[in-house]
C-alpha cells in the first residue's frame, strides 16, 4: 500500500503538471503563469512538456515565406525562398523550413518588441546564408501571405482575386547583412568561447 | 456525516485504484512502441538532410539566440530554463554526425524492441534533445507528441510483445503467455490522460479565436497555400459545409476528454479522430503530425483489437525467427493475457 500511495502522489503531481502545461502558455492568467512558469517550470522544461497545445489557435495562421538574394563575387546572385516544395523534400523537411519562416514572427503584444526579435532571427538566417554561399552581401525578408476568405465572404474588390494574388503578400521585415557583419559575429563568438575556455566568465 | 465522507473517500480510492492499478494486457503499449519507434526513426532521419544547418553552432538557429528568446518568453518572473539538449555542447561536425547516427540506431532498436526499456529511456533523451535544440525556431506539434510518447514508453513494459526482446525470451524457453502488467496500465492511462489534456486545450485555444467561432477556420486552414497539399478550395461553394467542419473540429476537441471514456461514444470519437487527422495528413501537408496523433489515440484501442491486427504479423516473424509458437502466435497465444492477476505495484 505504501508504494501505491507514493506512486499515486507522483501520478497526481504529473497529471497536474500535464494540465498546467496546457494552461500556462503565454497569454494565460497570472495564477496559471505563476505555477507553470515558476513552481513547476523545472519539471515541465525537463520533460519537454512546456510548449502548449494551441494547434491552429486562436486562429489559423497566415502563410509565411523567407525570400533572399545572396551576392557572391564573380557569380550571378543566388535567389531563393523557403519553404519551397521544389527545393525541400520530403514534406517533413519542407515543414521544418516552413516553421523557420513562421517562428521568426514572434508573438508579443508590443509590435516593437516582436519586431526586434524577428530581426534577430532574420539576421541569424542571413548570416547563415552568407556563410553557406560564401557571399558578400545578403538581402533577406520575411513575407506574410494572407489567406483570402471564400469568394462569397470577400469584399467586392477582392472577389476575383486568386489565393496567390500578389496583393495577398506583404513584406513584414527586411534585413541586409554583409561579409563584415558575418566576420564581426564570428570574432565575437570566438572571443566568448575563448573567455569560456579560459574560465573568464565562470 | 462522517460515515458518508468516509464512504465517499473509500469509493474514490477504489476508483483511483481501478483506474491506475488494474493490471492490463501490454499489447496496446507494445503496439504504441512499434509505431512510436518507427515515427521517431523517420522524423529524425529527415534531419540528416540538414543536420549541421539546424543543429550546428553556426546554423540557422544559433543556440544563444534560441535560449535568449526562450528566457524572454518565460517572462521576468521565470526562473532559469531547464530546456536541456546535448546538442548545445556539440561543436564538432564529426561528433554531431556520430550522435545523430547513434540516435537513429536507438530509434530503430526501439522499433524492433531490442532492449526495449533501455532504448525507451535513450529515445526519450534523444528526442527531447532534438526538440529543445530547435525551439523556438523549427519545432512543431510533432516534436511535442514524439517526446510525450517516448516518455510514457519508459513507464511500462513496452517490449512485452511484438519485440526482439520477446523473441529472445521465447528462444530461451520462456512461456508463450504474456502476463498482464500494472505498469502497462499506468503507461496507457498516462497517454490517455495526456491526450485528453492536449485536445482540451487545443479546443479551448480555438474558442478564443474569431474564425473558429464564426465557422470560417476550416477554410483558412486548407486555403493556406503554404500548408495545402490537397486542394479543397472547391468547398468555397459550400459555406455551410465549411461552418460544419469548423464547428465539428472544435466540439470534437472540447468533447474528447469526456466522450472518449464511455464505451458507447468511444468508437465515434476515434472515428472522428481518424477523420480529423486524416484531413491533416492528406490536405494540410503534415502526414507525420497527423500520424503521431493517431498513434496517441491508439492508447484508447483495446488490447484485444490490437492483437487482432498485430498478432498475425508477429506470428509470421516469430515463426521465421523462432520456428514455433511465437509473439502471440499459436494456440497458446489466443489466451490474450495471464488469467492470474498481476502483483500490485511495488511487489515486482
Amino acid at each position: 500500500l505504501g508504494v501505491r500511495i507514493i506512486v499515486s502522489i507522483l501520478l497526481l503531481w504529473h497529471v497536474t503538471a500535464v494540465f498546467i502545461a496546457g494552461l500556462s502558455v503565454p497569454g494565460s492568467s497570472m495564477l496559471a503563469g505563476l505555477i507553470g512558469q515558476y513552481y513547476m517550470q523545472w519539471y515541465l522544461d525537463a520533460l519537454a512538456m512546456n510548449r502548449g497545445h494551441h494547434f491552429f489557435a486562436p486562429d489559423p495562421p497566415p502563410g509565411n515565406l523567407i525570400q533572399y538574394e545572396v551576392t557572391v563575387s564573380g557569380r550571378e546572385p543566388i535567389k531563393g525562398q523557403f519553404p519551397s516544395t521544389k527545393e525541400y523534400w520530403p514534406r517533413l523537411r519542407y515543414h521544418r523550413y516552413f516553421m523557420l519562416a513562421a517562428q521568426a514572427g514572434i508573438d508579443h503584444p508590443e509590435e516593437r518588441v516582436a519586431n526586434s526579435w524577428t530581426e534577430k532571427y532574420l539576421t541569424a538566417y542571413a548570416l547563415h546564408l552568407l556563410r553557406e554561399h560564401e557571399g558578400e552581401r545578403v538581402r533577406l525578408r520575411r513575407v506574410i501571405h494572407d489567406v483570402l476568405p471564400p469568394p462569397m465572404w470577400r469584399r467586392t474588390e477582392e472577389r476575383e482575386m486568386a489565393l496567390d494574388d500578389q496583393r495577398t503578400y506583404r513584406i513584414h521585415l527586411e534585413v541586409i547583412k554583409t561579409r563584415n557583419d558575418l566576420e564581426a559575429q564570428e570574432r565575437a563568438s570566438q572571443a566568448v568561447s575563448r573567455r569560456w575556455t579560459s574560465g573568464g566568465m565562470r | 456525516m462522517i460515515r458518508a465522507v468516509r464512504n465517499y473517500a473509500s469509493d474514490a480510492w477504489e476508483a483511483w485504484n481501478d483506474f491506475w492499478f488494474t493490471a492490463a494486457n501490454p499489447a496496446t503499449l507494445s503496439a504504441i512502441r512499434v509505431c512510436t519507434g518507427a515515427m521517431l526513426f523517420y522524423t529524425h532521419f529527415i534531419w540528416s538532410f540538414d543536420l549541421e544547418a539546424f543543429f550546428g553552432q553556426r546554423g540557422w538557429l544559433p543556440p544563444k539566440l534560441t535560449r535568449e528568446l526562450e528566457a524572454f518568453m518565460g517572462g521576468p518572473d521565470a526562473i532559469s530554463r531547464w530546456n536541456w539538449s546535448y546538442f548545445n555542447s556539440i561543436d564538432s561536425p564529426t561528433l554531431l554526425w556520430l550522435v545523430h547516427v547513434a540516435a537513429l540506431v536507438i530509434f530503430f532498436l526501439l522499433t524492433i524492441g531490442l532492449f526495449s526499456r533501455v532504448m525507451a529511456v535513450l529515445a526519450f533523451v534523444a528526442a527531447v534533445s532534438y526538440s529543445n535544440r530547435i525551439t523556438p525556431g523549427a519545432y512543431f506539434g510533432l516534436d511535442t507528441i514524439n517526446c510525450m510518447l517516448a516518455m510514457y514508453l519508459m513507464v511500462g513494459p513496452c517490449g512485452a510483445r511484438y519485440s526482439a526482446d520477446r523473441l529472445w525470451r521465447l528462444r530461451r524457453g520462456a512461456p508463450v503467455r504474456v502476463d498482464a502488467s500494472v505498469w502497462a496500465n499506468v503507461a496507457i492511462r498516462l497517454i490517455q490522460v495526456h491526450m485528453c489534456v492536449i485536445y482540451l486545450f487545443s479546443g479551448i485555444g480555438k474558442v478564443r479565436g474569431g474564425s473558429w467561432w464564426f465557422g470560417e477556420a476550416a477554410w483558412y486552414s486548407f486555403a493556406n497555400l503554404e500548408y495545402q497539399t490537397w486542394d479543397l478550395t472547391w468547398l468555397a461553394d459550400h459555406p455551410l459545409l465549411i461552418n460544419f467542419m469548423t464547428h465539428l473540429t472544435v466540439f470534437w476537441e472540447l468533447g474528447y476528454a469526456a466522450l472518449i471514456w464511455p464505451r458507447l461514444t468511444r468508437p465515434w470519437m476515434l472515428f472522428l479522430a481518424v477523420l480529423m487527422h486524416g484531413g491533416i495528413i492528406f490536405a494540410l501537408g503534415m502526414p507525420t503530425f497527423g500520424l503521431v496523433m493517431l498513434i496517441g489515440n491508439l492508447a484508447f484501442v483495446s488490447p484485444q483489437f490490437v492483437q487482432k491486427v498485430f498478432d498475425p504479423i508477429a506470428r509470421r516473424i516469430s515463426l521465421a525467427v523462432v520456428g514455433g509458437e511465437g509473439q502471440g502466435g499459436g494456440a497458446a497465444s489466443n489466451r490474450p493475457v495471464s488469467p492470474q492477476p498481476a502483483p500490485p505495484v511495488g511487489a515486482r
